[in-house]
């Protein structure tokens, strides 16, 4: 398996990245913002073969902060070479996501509460299987008032606005945000199928020293955050 | 050994160099910086259309509906714009209809290549107004520089120094110009721009019949492979640069992707704020290190670093820029913005760069 940018093979052995017992260098944690404290971290690891891994784990991001991850290395899955790392960081929390979308199924309208990733990611996979299926995809309201979830939410056509039909849907939050390898597995065949979907998502991208400059105020401005350790 | 005929009908050709895309890393064009292209790709809609065109390729493009909906968003009459095939084949149509042996024309120095190579090829007599020292076109000497008949074109915001002309200074251009001069105002990037320096050059062509305003769908709409461009001008300009157009120069697939990138405002406004925000990521990163830069306004930064110690960092990052020289800014390197990973990737290729003993990929 090789990852689409080379880049991250030839520094795998950096000594200044947190270190994942037995599978080895964490290169990009997705964080979802929940808008209070640091949130959570998906991570994508590299192993000592070269494969990339999604791991199911969703960690506190004080623990990559210091450096102090531990995960436990079976509960993850092999990446596909033609997806990015970075884009896969989505995979596990969208394999929660893709439950809940289930439960969304013949809704014509729905009202997030916020759009942080969990919320971005339901709307992307419904937009995803409406136009799979040539159905017409829910109309999708949200109030939001920071530019870049703003931004995302009108570039997936959601409407921006507080005057939204009913029902009400709260975004899963991150921490609930758990799945099994199946569903991981599903996930990642979905964003390396159509990874332009997701694309949009990932709103910001930084390492580890600006994240640490930046506090947890910098998550809460994005959708989805990429973290290169 | 030269072909005679070339050397017969060509000699005012002869030192002309062909046009440099950029380069693209080994293994795709993933981590290609080099061409200022879209960071997210086509709008969800663009993709739909052009699906759905598949079974239509066989019949001849009408631009009909395209320019019908392309003056409705401009808010202009539909006589007074024109697709083409790209803003590069306007460049020539525009050099074929306005300039002759007689014809100075004023371009900056750097030049956008294409509007000098269309120039020269109609055998026009090129002037070359050197920016100012902060990048920005010197507007008030490319006006002196106009003469009778002239065509004075300018690139806002400017490739390849991204700074965007001062509104102010456009309007007294125009003013300056003989008014037999044709000013041609290149607004590719013009979605990339603050608010403040995106005027309604647009409406302008009711005040000033020698205006053309050019711009294009590759950069905010992401339609650089299908080639979709346009002009805004008087009704007269664009019926004589339709009298000389190729016929279906713009194809089934841009023409239907024209129209749906138009009804998907939301994707490119999205693409157009991530823009804006990494270059300023980018840019405060640049005087962090005491790295010089132009302050663009486009969706590349030209950076004031030679392109021969930053390529193999950038390499090994997966990633390409272009080459200052390239583009007539050596020592110079032009990086296009592109997603937020890829951005992390170059601020650490920067920093390695900086301090070739740091380890390759470190955090900074």
């Amino acid at each position: 398996m090789r990852n689409t940018i080379p880049a991250f093979e030839m520094d795998a052995h950096s000594g200044t990245a947190p270190t994942v017992r037995g599978v080895g260098i964490i290169r990009w944690a997705c964080v979802a913002a929940p808008g209070r404290g640091w949130g959570h971290a998906s991570l994508v690891a590299r192993d000592a073969e070269g494969c990339w891994r999604a791991i199911l784990d969703q960690l506190p991001v004080e623990q990559l902060l210091t450096g102090a991850v531990q995960v436990d290395p079976a509960a993850s899955v092999l990446l596909p070479g033609r997806l990015d790392p970075a884009l896969a960081t989505l995979c596990v929390p969208l394999a929660a996501a893709l439950a809940h979308a289930d439960t969304l199924k013949g809704r014509q309208s729905l009202r997030f509460k916020r759009y942080d990733l969990a919320a971005a990611l339901v709307h992307a996979d419904l937009l995803r299987r409406a136009n799979a299926s040539s159905l017409l995809a829910p109309r999708v309201c949200v109030p939001e008032e920071g530019p870049l979830r703003v931004s995302t939410a009108r570039a997936l056509g959601a409407h921006v606005e507080d005057t939204a039909p009913q029902p009400t849907i709260e975004s899963a939050p991150a921490s609930a945000m758990m799945a099994g390898l199946a569903e991981v597995r599903a996930a990642v065949d979905i964003v390396a199928a159509q990874p332009w979907w997701f694309q949009p998502l990932v709103t910001g991208a930084m390492t580890l020293d600006e994240l640490r400059a930046g506090g947890p105020s910098v998550l809460a401005e994005h959708v989805g955050v990429v973290v290169a350790a | 050994m030269t072909n005679p005929l070339v050397q017969a009908y060509r000699t005012h050709l002869h030192d002309l160099t062909p046009y440099q895309p950029g380069t693209a890393p080994p293994g795709g064009t993933t981590g290609r910086l080099s061409s200022n292209e879209s960071s997210l790709g086509p709008a969800p809609a663009v993709r739909r259309a052009i699906r759905h065109i598949a079974d239509q390729v066989h019949r001849y493009p009408s631009q009909h509906e395209a320019r019908q909906t392309l003056a409705e968003h401009l808010q202009v009459p539909v006589s007074c714009v024109m697709l083409t095939n790209g803003s590069d084949e306007l460049c020539y149509l525009i050099a074929a209809l306005a300039v002759d042996q007689a014809t100075t024309v004023v371009v900056p120095d750097p030049p956008y290549r294409i509007d000098e190579i269309a120039s020269r090829l109609e055998r026009g007599s090129v002037t070359r107004v050197p920016v100012r020292p902060d990048g920005s076109l010197d507007l008030r000497a490319m006006a002196a520089a106009a003469t009778p008949g002239s065509v004075v074109w300018i690139p806002t915001p400017h490739n390849p120094t991204g700074v965007a002309a001062c509104p102010r200074e456009l309007e007294d251009l125009l003013d300056a110009v003989p008014k037999d001069a044709l000013v041609v105002i290149d607004e590719a990037y013009r979605g990339f721009c603050d608010e403040s320096l995106r005027p309604p050059t647009s409406q302008w062509v009711r005040q000033h019949g020698n205006l053309v305003v050019q711009r294009t769908f590759s950069k905010d709409y992401a339609l650089a492979g299908l080639r979709a461009g346009y002009a805004v001008a008087a009704a007269e300009t664009i019926q004589a640069l339709d009298a000389i157009r190729p016929p279906f120069d713009l194809n089934v697939a841009a023409c239907a992707a024209v129209v749906a990138a138009l009804s998907e405002p939301g994707w490119r406004d999205h693409e157009a704020l991530l823009i804006r925000r990494e270059r300023a990521v980018l840019q405060r990163f640049l005087d962090d290190h005491h790295i010089g830069h132009y302050a663009s306004q486009a969706n590349f930064v030209a950076i004031n670093f030679d392109h021969q110690r930053l390529a193999q960092p950038l390499a090994s990052m997966g990633l390409t820029a272009r080459a200052g020289e390239d583009l007539g800014l050596p020592g110079w390197t032009r990086v296009s913005i592109g997603t937020p990973q890829q951005m992390v990737l170059l601020r650490l290729a920067l920093n390695e760069a900086i301090t070739p003993s740091a380890s390759p990929g470190a955090p900074t």
